[in-house]
């Protein structure tokens, strides 16, 4: 959808069309639950999530003005949203990565993990784990830039962090999920 | 290693120099070591781009239009509450009006309002004069004014703090 199309849906909406508010939900339901789904673990919560960051869209959206994308403003309230529920819950959100630890002691359950692999299906099961477990912040970074396919500025507008920090946390990211991928498989498994 | 990490992915999210990208290029396919590590990027890439896992339940859409429209009605309830403290607020004035008050001289003057003269219009509006000027007014006025004052602030909070939260139109079919 371009920037003329959302201007009109924004402004059917805001002039009461239910049916324009449907197509609205539609277009951004996919980003908004990248986000929800990364960001939060628990999986009752997600969907709540989800539709509440739609209705604060609905009720706040007379309040955009243009200067953004609309998926970059939606993003943000689901961005801001998750970010107060976590905060209730007590989930830290400014750890950093852990070492990119390769030694013994991570690799003890490699022979787990390869008969993990044939459970789990595929290497995506694998990294999907892995980003599970990162900080919030890497993994939110990780899911707008790969699956939403947002710019460095895009994201820093969401996140709120500038965007040499968007580009070095999302390398870091990568590195340190490539690292868990090396010290699990050979490089020949990788080759797919 | 000539490529850092940093270079590799970089070259994966075509965010270099095109020279650069070219000889990265050209290099990948002369080095296997390279080629190894590219290779393991791509397959991480892959997996990041992977959308499985985040699907929502098929009636979603329907439930926040319901969730929405439910809003949009504690919007309206909260309207009308907020006219019921109005009226509250407003009766309440009157009724404290009327007990500071000394309506001893009203009720005396409406004697006036005899059989004989009920039909004589002209004589209630002489007598009018007379029964407003036997009201005693010095202890009533705070407080119709105060009720006003706090009709006006609840006005304005209305008009610039409740009103805009609920500025979207109504749904119509």
């Amino acid at each position: 959808m371009n920037d003329n199309d959302s201007r009109q849906l924004v402004e059917k909406v805001l002039a009461g069309n239910s049916r324009a508010f449907q197509t609205f939900v539609n277009e951004y339901k996919n980003l908004v639950a990248h986000i929800v789904y990364r960001m939060v673990n628990i999986l009752e919560d997600r969907e709540d999530l989800c539709q509440d960051i739609f209705v604060k869209a609905y009720q706040n959206l007379f309040q955009f003005k243009f200067e953004s994308k609309v998926s970059t403003w939606i993003a943000r309230i689901a961005y801001n949203t998750c970010i107060n529920y976590l905060e209730k819950k007590k989930v830290p959100l400014y750890d950093d990565l852990a070492p990119e630890d390769t030694s013994l002691d991570s690799l003890a359950g490699i022979n787990e993990l390869q008969d993990d692999l044939y459970e789990a299906e595929n290497i995506n099961n694998i990294v999907r784990k892995e980003i599970a477990e990162m900080p919030v912040k890497f993994r939110t970074i990780l899911t707008l830039y790969h699956l939403d396919e947002m710019t460095y500025a895009e994201i820093g507008s969401i996140t709120g962090l500038p965007e040499g920090t968007v580009k070095n946390y999302l390398f870091r990211a990568r590195r340190f999920l490539k690292a868990k991928l090396t010290a699990r498989y050979q490089p020949e498994e990788l080759y797919q | 290693m000539k490529y850092s990490d940093q270079k590799i992915q970089d070259f994966l999210d075509n965010n270099m120099p095109a020279d650069l990208y070219r000889q990265f290029k050209e290099e990948l396919h002369s080095d296997p070591v390279l080629k190894s590590r590219v290779q393991v990027y791509k397959q991480l890439y892959s997996a990041l781009n992977d959308r499985k896992g985040f699907e929502l339940d098929p009636k979603f859409t329907s439930r926040v239009m319901k969730k929405a429209q439910i809003e949009e009605l504690g919007a309206l309830h909260f309207k009308l509450w907020h006219i019921f403290i109005a009226m509250f607020i407003f009766i309440a004035c009157i009724n404290l009006s009327l007990y500071y008050v000394d309506t001893k001289t009203l009720v005396e003057d409406l004697k006036f309002s005899t059989p004989a003269n009920d039909n004589s219009i002209p004589a209630l509006i002489k007598n009018l004069n007379s029964l407003l000027g036997n009201i005693d007014f010095n202890l009533a006025l705070p407080i119709p004014v105060a009720g006003i004052i706090i009709l006006i602030i609840l006005g304005l909070l209305d008009r610039f703090i409740f009103y805009p939260r609920y500025k979207a139109a109504s749904f119509y079919r």
